[in-house]
């Protein structure tokens, strides 16, 4: 047999950009349990082959912008990977250790960063179509405050142009391993 | 910039090793090189013949335990494990660092790293894997979960660690 083409897509990758995504206020006194991050959600179910297998692996990634809302505010924070098998009514962590820490609470934090999140997710029990969203919480009484998505002090050549819509672009997507 | 490919074809041969984080799998880092446990892979192109460059990727999780801390990556290959050595000499462009090393400089990291490397193929199964170190006990990081946080609910958090490997070429 003569393969025609080596470049073929069996790994169904799938990906959503938001083109003029708003800001995402995040603060201590308010998000102490667990919150959806806008953007960060997507639909998806593994990639099945011509032989009937399924894909072994899920990759989830999806990059986003965090940037502190004063000199002294802080980026920190607690994330997890959520899914919803309701359409979204209702969401549950996805578990295996896809909860971490960015930054630190404590003095000395990262102001700013794009933070680009990558799970392998297993798909043992995953046959139906998933929605997968990341959700953050802070801890209350410390100086976490930010915003998702536009960065705080922008600057372009003409100096500083915070006021604009300085928006990073979010990303999320998913992709099949067999 | 340059690049070195004006254009790719899509990924092929795509191998993925996922390595589940626990108490005995995160890496609190010494001043000498250690393997980054979730990082190791045995890897076969199947496509050297055709000139394809194969990427490992590498994706973990990264913390401080001091309030200076850094990690230092490299990444090794070899035919077996027990024969791993540098990519090239002095590693050049296979080596990576996070963190800062300054006791004046603070930075209390935690964060989720990605480390990609592009080798030219080879014939036959290698082992690649990174190894990693903090520049010294004072300055000292870890792999594989993000911490400290103190209060209830808030504690040590693991992350497991993911290597993909996969070929490309020139189209």
């Amino acid at each position: 047999m003569t393969y025609l083409n080596k470049c073929y897509n069996n790994n169904k990758i799938k990906i959503l950009v938001e083109n003029s995504p708003n800001a995402q206020h995040i603060v201590a006194s308010t998000h102490t349990s667990f919150t959806n991050i806008t953007y960060t959600e997507i639909d998806y179910k593994p990639q099945t082959y011509i032989d009937g297998s399924k894909a072994s692996f899920v990759i989830y990634s999806t990059s986003i912008l965090l940037d502190q809302v004063s000199n002294s505010s802080k980026t920190a924070g607690t994330y997890r990977l959520a899914k919803s098998t309701d359409n979204g009514n209702t969401w549950v962590e996805w578990g295996d250790n896809t909860n971490f820490h960015f930054s630190t609470w404590e003095n000395c934090s990262i102001d700013a960063s794009v933070l680009d999140i990558n799970f392998c997710l297993d798909t043992a029990s995953w046959d139906d179509t998933l929605k997968l969203q990341m959700q953050l919480k802070l801890k209350q009484t410390v100086g976490a405050e930010f915003n998702i998505h536009k960065n705080y002090q922008f600057y372009d050549q003409s100096g500083d142009v915070s006021s604009a819509n300085n928006v990073y672009k979010p990303k999320v997507m998913c992709w099949s391993i067999k | 910039m340059t690049f070195l490919f004006k254009n790719y074809s899509n990924r092929k041969n795509i191998k993925v090793v996922k390595t589940t984080a626990s108490s005995s799998t995160n890496i609190y880092l010494n001043s000498s090189y250690q393997y980054a446990t979730g990082s190791r892979i045995s890897y076969t192109p199947l496509h050297n013949s055709e000139g394809s460059k194969v990427i490992y990727e590498f994706y973990c999780a990264y913390s401080y335990l001091d309030n200076d801390n850094n990690a230092r990556f490299k990444l090794q290959i070899g035919d077996t494990v027990a024969t791993l050595g540098d990519v090239v000499t002095n590693s050049d462009n296979y080596i990576n660092s996070v963190g800062s090393n300054y006791s004046s400089g603070t930075l209390r990291v935690n964060d989720l790293i990605t480390l990609r490397y592009l080798l030219d193929s080879w014939e036959n199964e290698k082992v690649l894997q990174v190894d990693a170190k903090s520049t010294s006990t004072s300055y000292q990081g870890a792999l594989n979960l993000t911490t400290r946080f103190g209060a209830t609910g808030f504690g040590d958090l693991y992350f497991n660690p993911f290597v993909i490997c996969y070929e490309i070429f020139e189209v």
